[in-house]
């Protein structure tokens, strides 16, 4: 029980940070960003990377501490994010997230086909947990505890930012973008500003995940749970609210990890959990966006006065 | 090579089939649907569970019989079904709402994965036949066919043929047209909007189930098979031009090819020009790439202004 | 008071003098676009056989009162009548159903298609011989039978408005209500546009209820009403309309 606590508070705060990025392009700006879980393994891996010993043919030894690690995943994915804006920004919704899916497939066929890079499929094993020398047993605890800690940090930040006039620019951009236009922003300018930012904390989120596991290889981000899930979370939560992505996060993740322990107890063929839990999670994410479009804790939307069609 | 071209020319039309579906829900209700490729998949299914009960019975020169037929139009009938009252469930009150083309997207994203499991459950993992056995195929000229895949390609010749002259010769497709172009004069000229997306969701419907079959057909039974395609069939709506049929059958033709073809393609200019990038892991990100240029640099199609515009 | 009361009495007078029977009322409708209201308590009332003209500056709210009749907004408050029966609810297609058929001011042709085909659609529900509802329509507009193939977004300004109006009438119906059809159009269009629609409502037997804010439809009414501001300020014979302060106000200067 102590053990699953621990691995909750991990896990939770490695989504909550993703997903405050990821609420940050989709609840307050409006973009339906699909290569998010390329994000969160660019910033996985460029972590790993500069933490890990060189191994097996792929780059590595750089020896790193965990902190310069995280924050070197941050820009990294900040990079790939700014990157792909450049690239896919202009276009309208619906192309903006197909080319974005395509695009953190394409990433993800890097991090596989680049052996050199990142050892392809076999992956990277004995990333470092910061503390735990130190701690002993108690290593998840500890690492618990600096997750939630940059979680905080992140929380705070992400509210300043929203809560600023930048933020109640990007809710206008994505409520009324004929509006914002008229007033002569330079809409794209906003746009891309949150992605990157957005992009940053998906990269940082990654990375606190990976050094969680411990191992990871191109298959630990699957668009199943580091674009699917989140999306569960995000619409769970409420968007356009940060306390909401991070109740989200943990409720999900609380309610996703522990059904895999009850599925145990079922008598359903283990073959079939996955798809079980993958149908169950699809569902409860239509079903909010049915019934209850705001999710447990979300404002309601501001409908705009001009659009009267 | 030309082996490759001629592959390519089957799984084209296996893709157009997939895309002018998602076509069909782009035009007229305005969002791509991303659920397409997991019908893709579902319509094979059901074939194959149709086929648990009726007998194949056989066909001269092709694999299959009379049997496989029934299921497809069985599975034509059940996709249509399908789609149409998601449709009415999903995403009607979305429309009626308001919503903004967000709410449809992550409906559409999360049908997908509902749809996914729900073929995994069902059927399981294991890859699966119309029928067992090797079909005959023919040797000319380097390359080798089976009429399986003969059929496939006149299929769909033929079922674009119907779709272009009901969509621009007869009322009914005028109407679509109408619609998609402006909904609202449209309802005001006695074309309910209604009828028309139901006729949407059922058009769509018939369409990827066929693909779906042709595929399952020609190729094997997989649950991700139509997610693998969905890439390529975004393709050919975009670059086919929205809700233009020949142009996403054209559009359909150069990505299989591309597919088929393209990575060795690749490869050669890659390793003509020294640079040590192996091709071989990006065969399936080809599609994703061209499609994000397409997007990019020509994203009303490239067939504006040619008779393949329509 | 004994002013007022004789203005009254002319007023009443004049409204009892009215010919026809009331064929579409509209009682105190108030309608707007989400919490911004647009019209207030707006009544009008057009009868049998009638050419009934509303007038009024930018911005009074003339399309929101047409959009609020033809049902593609619901009107907050009031009531849409038709032939005595309450159609407030009622959608576009089901107003086309009872013979009543609109002619909106923007998004009046379907751009991506040919003339001919939107003239087809407009006869989409039309049971009788559509060729004879195009022969009446082409000797209307014969420059429309001349560009039949042509596609209608590459019309100019003053086509396409007689496109719309074709459309409008394809389907034979019994009132029709047209939404600035001369707006934005050259002097000389207005007077020929204008034209056709007299002669329409003549040869087709229609009634009409037209939305203008050209002066030169005014002798053309039989009634009138001005909308300002989202209310009707003046209900009267047209041939009394020009008369009115209000009215010359808003043509005249003030």
């Amino acid at each position: 029980m102590d053990a699953y606590i621990a691995a909750l508070l991990c896990m939770g705060a490695a989504y909550s940070v993703f997903t405050i990025g990821y609420n940050l392009q989709w609840g307050y700006t409006g973009l339906f960003n699909l290569s998010v879980f390329g994000l969160a393994a660019a910033g996985g891996y460029t972590s790993v990377i500069l933490t890990t010993s060189a191994a097996g043919g792929h780059i590595g030894g750089f020896g790193l501490p965990y902190i310069v690690g995280i924050l070197a995943g941050a820009v990294m994915a900040g990079i790939i994010g700014a990157a792909i804006g450049t690239i896919t920004l202009r276009l309208e919704f619906g192309f903006f997230a197909i080319a974005t899916l395509g695009l953190g497939k394409f990433l993800i066929a890097i991090f596989k086909n680049e052996k050199g890079l990142t050892n392809g499929v076999w992956g990277i094993g004995g990333i470092p947990k910061p503390l735990s020398d130190v701690a002993g047993g108690y290593a998840n605890w500890a690492y618990g505890g600096i997750s939630v800690a940059i979680l905080i940090v992140v929380f705070l930040l992400a509210q300043k930012l929203v809560n600023s006039p930048w933020g109640r620019l990007q809710l206008a951009i994505k409520d009324d973008e004929h509006l914002t236009q008229m007033l002569g922003k330079n809409v794209w300018r906003y746009r891309m500003e949150s992605l990157v930012l957005g992009s940053m904390l998906m990269g940082l989120g990654g990375a606190m995940y990976a050094h969680y596991q411990g191992y990871i290889n191109p298959k630990s981000y699957t668009d199943i749970m580091w674009a699917f899930l989140p999306l569960l979370m995000v619409v769970a939560g409420g968007s356009g609210n940060n306390k909401g992505s991070i109740l989200g996060a943990f409720v999900v993740w609380g309610a996703w990890s522990v059904s895999e322990i009850f599925a145990g107890y079922l008598p359903i063929a283990s073959m079939k959990i996955p798809h079980i839990r993958t149908l169950v999670v699809g569902l409860l994410i239509i079903s909010i966006l049915r019934w209850r479009p705001q999710g447990l804790i979300g404002r309601k939307r501001a409908v705009s006065s001009s659009t009267g069609e | 090579m030309l082996g490759s071209i001629l592959d390519g020319i089957i799984l084209g039309c296996m893709i157009t089939l997939g895309g002018l579906g998602i076509s069909y829900v782009l035009l007229l209700q305005n969002y791509f649907n991303f659920t397409g490729g997991t019908f893709f998949t579902l319509g094979a299914y059901m074939a194959l569970a149709f086929l648990g009960f009726i007998p194949m019975g056989s066909f001269p020169l092709v694999t299959f019989g009379p049997g496989l037929i029934l299921a497809l139009l069985l599975s034509m009938v059940s996709m249509a079904l399908i789609m149409t009252a998601v449709d009415k469930l999903l995403y009607r009150p979305l429309r009626e709402r308001g919503s903004p083309f967000m709410f449809f997207y992550l409906t559409a994203f999360g049908m997908l994965f509902v749809f996914r499991s729900i073929i995994y459950l069902t059927w399981g993992a294991q890859l699966k036949n119309y029928v067992s056995g090797i079909p005959t195929y023919m040797r000319f000229a380097g390359m080798s066919i089976t009429w399986d895949e003969i059929f496939v390609v006149i299929a769909t010749i033929v079922i674009v043929a119907i779709l272009y002259y009901f969509q621009y010769h007869t009322k009914l497709g005028k109407g679509m047209l109408a619609t998609a172009n402006n909904s609202e004069l449209a309802e005001m000229s006695g074309i309910k909007n209604r009828d028309i997306n139901t006729l949407t969701t059922i058009i769509a419907g018939i369409l990827t189930a066929t693909g779906g079959v042709f595929y399952g057909l020609t190729i094997q039974l997989r649950p991700m098979m139509g997610f693998t395609l969905l890439m390529a069939m975004f393709f050919a709506v975009v670059t086919g031009g929205e809700g233009a049929i020949l142009g996403t059958f054209g559009a359909g033709l150069i990505i299989g090819i591309t597919q088929e073809f393209g990575s060795s393609l690749l490869q050669m200019l890659w390793d003509a020009t020294g640079v040590p990038i192996q091709m071989g892991g990006y065969k399936a990100t080809l599609s994703f790439l061209l499609l994000v240029v397409i997007l990019i640099f020509q994203p009303e199609g490239i067939f504006q202004g040619t008779p393949l515009e329509k | 008071m004994a002013a007022e009361n004789s203005e009254e009495k002319e007023a009443a007078e004049t409204k009892a003098d009215r010919a026809g029977e009331p064929l579409l009322e509209v009682e105190g409708v108030t309608a707007g676009y989400g919490d911004i209201d647009v019209l207030f308590d707006a009544s009008l009332q057009v009868n049998q056989g009638e050419f009934v003209v509303l007038i009024g500056p930018n911005g009074a709210g003339k399309t929101t009162l047409i959009r609020s009749i033809d049902g593609v907004i619901e009107p907050k408050q009031g009531k849409v009548t038709f032939a005595g029966e309450d159609v407030t609810y009622e959608t576009p297609a089901d107003m086309l159903e009872r013979g009543i058929s609109t002619v909106p001011q923007e998004g009046n042709i379907f751009t991506d298609l040919s003339v001919k085909d939107n003239l087809m659609m407009g006869a989409y529900t039309y049971e009788g011989r559509v060729e004879k509802r195009l022969e009446m329509v082409y000797n209307l507009f014969p420059i429309l039978k001349e560009r039949s193939d042509q596609e209608a977004g590459t019309m100019s300004g003053g086509q396409r408005q007689m496109l719309a109006i074709s459309r409008g009438t394809m389907v034979d119906p019994d009132v029709l209500i047209l939404d600035e059809p001369t707006a934005g159009l050259q002097p000389n269009l207005v007077t020929d546009v204008l034209d056709a629609i007299s002669r329409l409502k003549e040869e087709e037997n229609l009634t009409i209820l037209l939305v203008a804010q050209t002066e030169q439809a005014i002798p053309m009414a039989d009634w009138g009403y001005l909308l300002r501001s989202g209310e009707i300020l003046v209900d009267d014979r047209a041939g009394d309309l020009l008369d009115n302060d209000l009215v010359s106000d808003l043509y005249f200067g003030g």
